[in-house]
């Protein structure tokens, strides 16, 4: 278990690595002068004296050479000094403060409706001995596949709020209002749908069901059945424990595609999270906010792998036999299918 | 992998006869309706007498079926066909050429792996892992953000985050089929090997790139829609699809809901028409996959 667990621990850490390069490249790459910006925006709009300009440029090191200027960046960066927004002046880590837990909210309700919804279905089309449902559910996921997240996202607000006045249009609720509970919600529940359901929920309806499918009438689940074993019994410890694996590992995955998925829903819904403050600051060509969530979400989505492949390590004794090769964790993997549910 | 089912006395007419079965329903009805698309977008100027970006203040908002606006008009009075029409031309090509660029770099990478020093298709491989492993629409986000939005960035972007898919396929069969026993018969009969590789080792990688290839234009158009609703893709003064549902969106919750339905019917039909032919192109037959 110890090499394995090295070798995906240093492979995560060469993501880290060249993420950190692709946002400091973005950063550095982007147009205008990041010393006057941010005086002008301390200035509250005003246009900084050359002199000032010279003095904060020499501050932020940013006449240094390019690898100094990199290192600089870095060890700023893990002392969580992630810059100055260019827009308000203030420190970019407050804006992230802010924002991040309304987008971890909304991310983690999506991926709980998501996995519940995948498995209920993917049963379903697992086990159901009627053909035509199960091609139902096979063409209800392959349509899903097609349905960008934000045409998701505005269908929905058009069924529930424009016509039918029976949810929010967006937000997280009146402006000086208290966020009650019941309140946060009903806000909650359309962006989660919205996010919860686009096009990479079809591909988890397929994992499920191929998973426990190819279980179905495996010796082990015939015995159990033949021991008189409760259906639900046999459903969930001999079908769905083992047969739930692939899509599991797939589960660590799928936060990355929310995360990412995240920023059209919160523009859709005006939801105050990471991904629109992301929008807004691309917009606004507020770069180090921009960046900043880049980063914050390329952090998440590569703890998110390594501890979906732990999970599946502790799942699948398989995975931790060493020499032999990991479960494959998708049995008909599809080029298209992996492509889209990045 | 492929060719295991080229067998059986079935002799391939054609590079994809192999893969389609014939009477597929839902394959033809996909084939016919992208058919349709690619003709109506080609044909766009000669459908409508209207510019999709010409303004009429004496017809706007019109709701569809008004007569000379088919799909009705937007508030500043331009014809909803016209814009949908031209949308589609932008959307398909960017989608295609992006497709295309993609499929190229990946294919020109998996090929160079295949053949390089170990060195370089293990830096070739960890490269397509590490970006495996981010999230890429975020990083062509930032990226499109930072170069301002333009149609070429939008391409470029598609490509630079889209090619690893392609390249592992390409090099995974190259180096498979360099070891079969006609390629190596081949070489045996004095071909060189720029021969070889263009009679033999291409075309037999090509069906399952196509397939892939088919998968990257419907996610292609999804990447261009989403960047451009965001406001960060094609330029938002010409109309694509994704344009027009940022401008649709604040009519939704004035009752308009036409002006979203259409423009996000074609994504949706779009990218379905696409998966399938590229599920077909694939070999698997949809609705068994399980």
């Amino acid at each position: 278990m110890a090499l394995p667990l090295i070798r995906r621990a240093a492979t995560a850490l060469a993501v880290v690595a060249a993420l950190s390069v692709v946002c400091f490249a973005l950063l550095d790459a982007a147009p205008g002068d990041p010393a006057a910006s941010v005086l002008e925006a301390r200035n509250g709009g005003r246009p900084p004296a050359a002199a000032d300009v010279a003095r904060l440029r020499a501050d932020m090191g940013l006449d240094e050479p390019l690898p100094v200027r990199y290192a600089r960046w870095v060890s700023a960066a893990v002392r969580g000094d992630l810059g100055t927004s260019y827009l308000t002046g203030r420190p970019v880590t407050e804006t992230l403060a802010a924002t991040a837990p309304w987008t971890a909210l909304l991310t983690a309700a999506a991926t709980l409706l998501s996995a519940a919804g995948a498995v209920a279905v993917g049963l379903v089309a697992a086990l159901t001995r009627r053909a035509w449902l199960r091609r139902a559910i096979d063409g209800l996921s392959f349509v899903l596949g097609g349905l960008p997240g934000f045409v998701a996202a505005l269908l929905l607000l058009y069924v529930f709020t424009a016509a039918t006045g029976l949810l929010p249009s967006g937000g997280v609720g009146r402006p000086g209002e208290p966020v009650t509970p019941y309140r946060l919600l009903t806000h909650l529940v359309l962006p989660a749908t919205a996010l919860a359901f686009g096009h990479h929920f079809g591909i988890y309806v397929r994992l499920v069901a191929s998973g426990v499918g190819r279980l179905r009438d495996a010796p082990h689940v015939d015995n159990a059945r033949a021991r008189g074993l409760p259906r639900r019994v046999v459903t969930t410890r001999h079908l769905m424990r083992p047969g739930l694996v692939p899509f599991t590992a797939r589960l660590g995955v799928s936060v990355g595609t929310l995360l990412t998925g995240a920023y059209t829903t919160e523009v859709v819904f005006s939801w105050p999270g990471m991904g629109r403050q992301a929008i807004d600051a691309a917009r606004g060509q507020d770069y180090p906010v921009l960046v900043a969530v880049v980063l914050v979400t390329g952090l998440v989505v590569v703890a998110a792998n390594l501890a979906a492949e732990l999970v599946v390590a502790a799942l699948d004794p398989r995975t931790r036999a060493p020499g032999r090769p990991s479960m494959p964790t998708d049995p008909h993997p599809t080029p298209g299918e992996t492509a889209h549910a990045r | 992998m492929p060719s295991g089912r080229v067998g059986a006395g079935m002799r391939p007419r054609g590079l994809l006869a192999v893969r389609m079965r014939p009477r597929r329903p839902g394959l033809t009805a996909a084939l016919v309706v992208l058919g349709a698309m690619v003709a109506l977008a080609a044909a766009a100027p000669l459908l409508t007498p209207y510019e999709p970006l010409a303004t009429d203040t004496s017809a706007t908002s019109l709701p569809p079926g008004s007569p000379g606006h088919p799909l009705g008009t937007d508030m500043l009075g331009r014809d909803l066909l016209s814009r949908m029409l031209h949308g589609a031309r932008t959307s398909l090509a960017v989608g295609i050429t992006a497709a295309a660029v993609t499929v190229g770099a990946g294919t020109l990478i998996g090929g160079l792996a295949a053949v390089a020093p170990r060195w370089l298709d293990g830096l070739i491989a960890r490269t397509a892992d590490v970006l495996l492993s981010l999230p890429l629409l975020v990083v062509v986000l930032a990226l499109a953000a930072v170069a301002g939005p333009s149609t070429r960035v939008v391409i470029a972007g598609i490509a630079v985050t889209n090619w690893m898919p392609v390249a592992m396929v390409v090099r995974a069969e190259l180096r498979s089929l360099r070891e079969r026993l006609y390629v190596r018969a081949a070489y045996g009969l004095g071909l060189t090997r720029r021969q070889v590789l263009w009679r033999h080792l291409l075309p037999g990688a090509a069906p399952p790139v196509a397939a892939i290839a088919a998968f990257e234009v419907g996610h292609a158009i999804l990447t261009e829609s989403t960047l451009s609703f965001l406001g960060l893709g094609i330029p938002p003064n010409q109309p694509s699809w994704g344009n027009l549902l940022t401008e649709a969106q604040s009519h939704l919750l004035t009752g308009e809901w036409y002006t979203v339905a259409v423009p996000a019917a074609a994504v949706i039909v779009t990218i379905v028409a696409v998966n399938l032919v590229a599920n077909a192109v694939g070999g698997r037959s949809e609705g068994r996959s399980w």
